[in-house]
């Protein structure tokens, strides 16, 4: 109501949020030639260490050894036995995360421009999201099945909260200065969305995008180690039953390379899309 | 100094202005009143019988202590808040929603951050349904009538303050609008920068002719542009005097304050003003006078 005040105050927000951007900009290491032989020296230290204790410090079928599990790798990959588990758990990662980002997106978007609906919704939507992921993994397979569909229900649901508090929680911060000037310019409701309420929300979309991809994947792990016949998880539980201690750390490398990727990609996206920002 | 000199009319005790307002008259203020009840604090009275009218090509400056509803007066005329009372009407229709005829410049330059200075300009182009040819054509002519030539490709954040205002003018003037309200929007720059965007506003509003309101506290700025200057209290805000500026046009900015005239109209404005700020505060000196906020 008062348009003036909070014009006002959304405008030293701005400040404050654009100030704070810059301070994050300073603060961010720079990556030096000498930063990367310092990280690359870091990891071969863990390694070697890790090498050096396994059978020595720890029974080895507690931690394998480096060795051991490169080879597991090399195995797994030249007689092609990894191709089944990753593919089943690349496509259940893909769908529930694609199904999560997109349906978090809409109804965060639409409740934070439909007040009442939100008003309705948002205490049952922080109800079923205070509920442990986890602790619905079994009726999820119940529900949908030992294969696929169970895996991608539970990475979706897991995805699609993360979305929907980034978009939401987003829509506050769109500034009323610039909501009122394209509305003076005559914009209707999808044309805000499009060319203001989605480009706002670029921040807090693209932090969902990225937390999401390993939310998607503990959904999917999750619901592999309940109940699954095939994937990576399964892999890694199977390899645990046997005291396979290279199969458990195979499983869990190739499952952090899987969730790397997925970040890779996000921080590409995010590159490109947050260009104006950049100084 | 006299508040009734010959070149004073004051028209806020005046009746109610013609009930079916139309041209000349492109915004009229009917007893307008705005009571504001903000959700901590107690309800307020931001304005009461104000009535103004604004001709079609006139150029029209307020003025008035901060708080006086100034900005409020110009959001009724854009339709973002509707008057508690009263009626404002723009080129003859009563604004009752967000008036898409117009054009704003606040007081941010409230450009998009993550669009170009000529996407920016384009975007209003592009709502209002314009072709892509036509988007790049007057886009590249308002970049180069605000001095912008080869910042198009910049972002806002890579432009100066003052540079910013130009592209939010450019932006606002490019699709033409009759009726132009601009909020401080000079505000943030500095001296030098300030006198320059006046020459470019004064240029483009002496090759246009629209209808103008301008909300400053800088009474030099508002001497220096208007046709008429309204001077308001202090809050509840109501129309204290309406003031004329008989100054020949076209003005130079940056030497106009230097003329015995200006310095005649700028004391008997200074005397209306001067009464509201004493009885809000302190009373600031003559060289704060025009810098006031």
């Amino acid at each position: 109501m008062t348009a003036v005040q909070e014009t006002g105050t959304s405008s030293v927000a701005d400040g404050a949020d654009a100030e704070l951007g810059r301070q994050a900009k300073r603060l961010r290491v720079p990556a030096s030639a000498g930063v990367h032989l310092g990280r690359l020296a870091i990891v071969v230290a863990i390694l070697v260490l890790w090498q050096l204790a396994s059978g020595s410090l720890l029974p080895k079928y507690l931690i394998s050894s480096p060795t051991d599990v490169i080879h597991r790798l090399y195995t797994l990959f030249a007689t092609g036995s990894v191709w089944p588990d990753l593919g089943i758990t690349t496509e259940e990662l893909l769908l529930g995360y694609g199904i999560g980002v997109v349906s978090g997106l809409v109804v965060g978007v639409l409740l934070g421009t439909w007040k009442l609906a939100a008003a309705l919704l948002e205490p049952l939507l922080a109800a079923v999201n205070g509920i442990p992921k986890i602790a619905l993994a079994p009726l999820f397979l119940l529900w949908f099945g030992i294969g696929l569909g169970s895996k991608v229900a539970i990475a979706a649901m897991t995805v699609f909260f993360v979305m929907f508090y980034n978009a939401y929680m987003g829509m506050s911060t769109v500034p009323r200065g610039l909501l009122s000037t394209m509305q003076i310019m005559g914009a209707k409701r999808h044309t805000l969305i499009r060319r203001l309420i989605l480009p706002q929300l670029t921040v807090p979309i693209l932090a969902g995008l990225k937390a999401g991809v390993s939310f998607a994947m503990i959904g999917v792990v999750v619901g592999e180690f309940v109940a699954a016949d095939s994937g990576l998880g399964y892999y890694v539980r199977n390899s645990t039953d046997l005291f396979d201690s290279p199969g458990v750390y195979a499983g869990i490398i190739l499952l952090m390379v899987l969730v790397l990727i997925g970040v890779g990609l996000v921080t590409l996206l995010e590159r490109r899309l947050l260009r104006w920002q950049r100084p | 100094m006299d508040p009734t000199a010959a070149t004073v009319t004051t028209r806020a005790a005046s009746p109610a202005v013609e009930s079916d307002p139309s041209p000349p008259h492109a915004i009229t203020f009917t007893e307008v009143a705005q009571q504001f009840a903000p959700r901590t604090g107690p309800a307020f009275t931001a304005l009461h019988e104000v009535n103004l009218t604004i001709g079609a090509t006139e150029f029209c400056s307020i003025v008035g202590p901060s708080g006086c509803g100034k900005s409020t007066l110009l959001n009724m005329a854009a339709g973002l808040i509707q008057p508690t009372s009263g009626q404002v009407h723009v080129q003859g229709d009563r604004i009752t929603s967000v008036n898409t005829r117009i054009g704003y410049v606040s007081q941010d330059s409230n450009l998009f951050p993550w669009l170009t200075a000529r996407q920016n300009i384009e975007l209003p182009l592009e709502i209002k349904g314009f072709s892509r040819a036509d988007r790049r054509r007057l886009s590249s002519e308002w970049l180069e009538l605000v001095g912008l030539t080869g910042f198009g490709e910049s972002y806002p954040h890579q432009l100066s303050g003052g540079m910013q205002k130009r592209c939010s003018i450019a932006r606002t003037l490019v699709y033409d609008p009759d009726v132009v309200l601009l909020d401080e929007p000079f505000g943030a720059v500095d001296a030098i920068t300030r006198s320059v965007l006046q020459e470019v506003l004064l240029d483009l509003w002496s090759s246009r002719r629209k209808s103008v309101i301008f909300v400053t506290h800088d009474l030099n700025e508002a001497i220096t542009l208007s046709d008429k200057v309204v001077v308001m209290t202090r809050r509840p805000g109501t129309i204290k005097a309406v003031v004329d500026i008989p100054l020949p046009r076209p003005r130079n900015v940056y030497e106009i304050a230097e003329t015995a005239e200006f310095a005649e109209i700028h004391q008997e404005l200074w005397g209306f003003f001067k009464t509201e700020i004493e009885m809000a505060g302190p009373p600031p000196t003559d060289e704060q006078a025009g810098e006031n906020r």
